[in-house]
């Protein structure tokens, strides 16, 4: 029986209903379903409007609007441990939570990152949002219409009439009513899997945790130098064709602003260069092939970067909220590794790394960049159990212990006297980690395939346990078992399942690294660290400037934890990076550039002043 | 972590904040997979392919082998029938044999001549398998000196993993498919010599 307060605000108790037995395995005093509509400029933080949330045994419903939710100082049910919030991509809910000055649950079931989960390594032929889900498991839905016209009507920003606001707490609700009914089904997935249950609903509340600390980081945001953001977007239309004149002058591949697949060539002719192909016999001309060959020929990265910067950067896709910080959604779990996946355009790491320079902190403040040195190794070599790659990452440089110990260079070697070694064996142990063949390191490093073939062989010999181990993983995925990581992310390989061997047997030390970095983000938030964002394997913090150097080794000493909680016999190296204000941060491959770049800006300043 | 109770006594739901209680080894599958041997080449060494041979005495054999060199087929030719296939065998050190690819296979390392004839080729032969007992070796034909020439690599290679059968399993699987004579009636009898 519905009883209104007002026309928005209602509170229903329906007759208790008894709870499905899938959800009998949840030992939680009440089980609240949520979701929140809220809007936000691109970078900005959302303003929750309305929220609606149903307990699942009592049938209880709370409908509230904008005005009602910002008066209250807490969530207007329970959030504590004995109480299990649910909700569809919960970091958009704990955003609402955060926003709203509310203490995010304690107990979250996100039943996004569970249908992935579920799903992972299979086509889901309707995608990963909640209608998607419904349709998966054939569930009833509202039509696709119906919410574009809904998601429509939100996003005008207002005001809205007040049966437009029951409509969208009515839209709302429809979605909590999808969530009651998902609920149970993916409950049950999650208890029918091998395992104990509890393990498995532990891991998936793992999962939900790492929600908040995705939600706390989008709320933290990465601070950027807007100033310069802006004096670039005004500017990039001519300094794109000065920076192609000034590159160019040492290549001769541009026509205008088009880029000659013959003059280049041309040039790899003179430079009697080997270049990568396409069956059909053309340069393979695509930005994966020039990334790698300018690792393997740096006098090729300035092109790459000038190639990259023209092709993909759109300034103004870059999310940038009006307090000048870099918001964007994180993608958490988007990976089939189960790692975030933010969209390159619209994350300041995800465009070119020159354009990192735009990342500086503000005034009093600095930031660190903290990532996990070699942390595929790690996990490779302490999961795997190989004494030899142990040994090899434990001594600090995994790459010339390597040499060492394939007795390609003497035991006496440093990274000074055996540079050339140590680069060709560095480029076979990261290849290995990524499933290369032969002729695709030979590539990456500039070596002959005969060399390369002969390096492989040599890392199969010396890691003996390791390659065992992951020839095994492969094997495992292939015959249609699982593959998971030690918390339980999985990769499916279900029958008619295809698998490129390459991802499997990259998957443990892919996924497990994401695990790692999600228990060091979950760690570092709830210890209130400023944890700006994730980018791939390491945290950017920010600080103010007398604390930094403190929360820096706080950070640092989480992340060494997390590490530990994943690798337990081996803990992983966390290297740090830190800037204070005023100055900016680099990734070093890209400060050429960003000096380039920057040297033009000035000079087109200059001229449009004289003009 | 399923063991733990709450003050009242009634099990404890699952805590995200203890990842240790949810650990988990990635060994849940009941599926692997092994790498079988179904057939053991029997060949000398490629020229390009470093090798090492077997010590183990139990993993050698003295025996008799019949070598079809067009088909580039060895058959093992047991005493029962020695007396018909006399003039064309070949006596033999079988030898036990791994590539540096991982690949086993068994060598037939010519005996000296009973009549005491010097053979370059089969002595430099003989030589290169006691190398390749204590080294990783590759032997090429050497026409201008009329024997094999043997590389020796240097630096540090490990051992070969040797296959986990016996002599017996991989003599089976090296003369499975009719590769054993063991009468007068075998098809390569009866194809040398007519039925």
């Amino acid at each position: 029986m519905l009883v209104k307060n007002s026309a928005i605000e209602a509170q229903s108790q329906a007759p208790t209903l008894p709870l499905p037995n899938e959800l009998q395995a949840l030992r939680y005093r009440e089980i609240w379903c949520c979701d929140f509509e809220y809007f936000g400029a691109d970078g900005d933080l959302p303003t929750p409007m309305c929220m609606v949330a149903r307990e699942a045994r009592s049938g209880r419903t709370i409908r509230l609007w904008q005005h009602q939710l910002v008066r209250r100082t807490s969530p207007p049910f329970d959030t504590g441990a004995d109480v299990l919030f649910v909700a569809y991509f919960a970091s958009a809910e704990v955003g609402c939570f955060l926003a709203l000055g509310w203490e995010p649950p304690v107990r979250i079931l996100d039943l996004f990152t569970e249908f992935r989960a579920v799903t992972n390594g299979f086509s889901v032929p309707h995608g990963n949002g909640l209608l998607g889900a419904l349709a998966y498991f054939g569930l009833p839905m509202m039509g696709g219409d119906e919410k574009t016209t809904m998601r429509d009507l939100i996003l005008t920003g207002g005001p809205w009439s007040h049966d437009e606001q029951n409509a969208i707490l009515d839209y709302c609700q429809e979605d909590v009513d999808a969530l009651l009914r998902l609920l149970p089904i993916i409950v049950s997935r999650l208890a029918s899997q091998t395992g104990d249950t509890d393990v498995r609903i532990g891991q998936a509340l793992l999962r939900g945790r790492y929600m908040t600390a995705v939600a706390r980081m989008e709320y933290v945001g990465v601070p950027i130098d807007t100033v310069a953001l802006q004096r670039l977007g005004a500017n990039w239309d001519s300094i794109k064709l000065a920076l192609i004149s000034e590159v160019d002058k040492d290549y001769g591949v541009f026509d205008g602003q088009i880029f000659k697949a013959s003059r280049f060539n041309d040039w790899l002719t003179r430079k009697g260069m080997p270049w990568p192909r396409l069956s059909t016999g053309r340069l393979a001309l695509d930005d994966d092939t020039f990334r790698q060959m300018a690792r393997a020929y740096p006098e090729v990265a300035p092109l790459r970067e000038l190639r990259h910067a023209l092709g993909t950067l759109r300034l103004n896709k870059l999310h940038v909220g009006a307090d000048g910080r870099n918001r964007c959604l994180l993608s958490p779990f988007s990976a089939k590794t189960g790692r975030n996946q933010p969209s390159s355009a619209k994350f300041i790491f995800g465009p070119s790394r020159w354009l990192r320079g735009l990342i500086k902190p503000r005034k009093g403040y600095g930031i660190a960049y903290l990532d996990f040195g070699s942390q595929e190794i790690a996990i490779a070599a302490a999961l795997s159990g190989d004494p030899v790659m142990i040994d090899a990452y434990t001594s600090g440089d995994p790459y010339l212990s390597f040499a060492i110990q394939a007795g390609l260079a003497p035991e006496d070697a440093t990274k000074e006297t055996h540079k050339a070694v140590r680069n060709r064996c560095k480029a076979i142990v990261l290849g290995v980690g990524y499933g290369m063949g032969a002729e695709s390191m030979a590539y990456r490093a500039g070596l002959q395939n005969a060399e390369a073939r002969e390096l492989l062989q040599r890392y199969r010999e010396t890691y003996r346990v390791f390659s065992t181990w992951a020839d095994n993983n492969v094997n495992v995925a292939l015959a249609g078992g699982e593959l998971q990581t030690v918390y339980g992310w999985p990769l499916r390989c279900g029958p008619g399942q295809q698998q490129n061997p390459r991802s499997l047997l990259n998957f443990p030390m892919q996924g497990n690294g994401a695990e790692m970095l999600r228990l060091a983000a979950c760690m570092g938030t709830e210890a209130s660290l400023r944890v700006c964002a994730p980018i791939h394997d390491a945290l950017l913090l920010e600080a103010p400037l007398e604390r930094l150097d403190e929360d820096v080794a706080r950070l640092k000493a989480i992340m060494v934890e997390a590490s530990k909680l994943v690798m337990k016999t081996l803990s992983c190296r966390v290297d740090t990076e830190i800037v204070r204000y005023p100055d900016r941060y680099h990734d070093e491959a890209g400060v050429e550039m960003w000096n380039r770049v920057m040297g033009l800006l000035d000079s087109a300043e200059a001229q449009a002043r004289d003009r | 972590m399923s063991d733990q109770n709450d003050s009242n006594g009634k099990k404890s739901a699952p805590d995200p904040f203890d990842p240790d209680s949810l650990r988990v080894s990635g060994d849940v599958n009941a599926i692997g997979a092994e790498r079988l041997i179904l057939r053991l080449p029997v060949r000398k060494p490629g020229k390009q392919e470093f090798f090492r041979v077997n010590t183990d005495p139990t993993f050698r054999l003295s025996c008799a082998i019949l070598e079809l060199k067009d088909e580039r087929e060895f058959y093992l030719v047991t005493p029962e029938a020695l007396h018909v296939l006399e003039e064309d065998v070949r006596y033999v050190d079988l030898r036990l044999c791994r590539s540096r690819q991982g690949i086993s296979f068994f060598w037939p390392v010519p005996m000296p001549s009973p009549d005491g004839r010097r053979n370059s080729w089969n002595e430099s032969a003989r030589e290169a398998a006691k190398i390749a007992e204590s080294g990783w070796i590759r032997m090429i034909s050497n026409m201008a000196e009329g024997s094999y020439s043997v590389y020796r690599a240097t630096g540090t290679i490990p051992d070969p993993e040797w296959p986990d059968k016996s002599m017996r399993e991989l003599i089976e699987l090296a003369f499975k498919d009719g590769k054993l004579i063991n009468s007068e009636d075998h098809p390569v009898v009866q194809q040398l010599y007519g039925g």
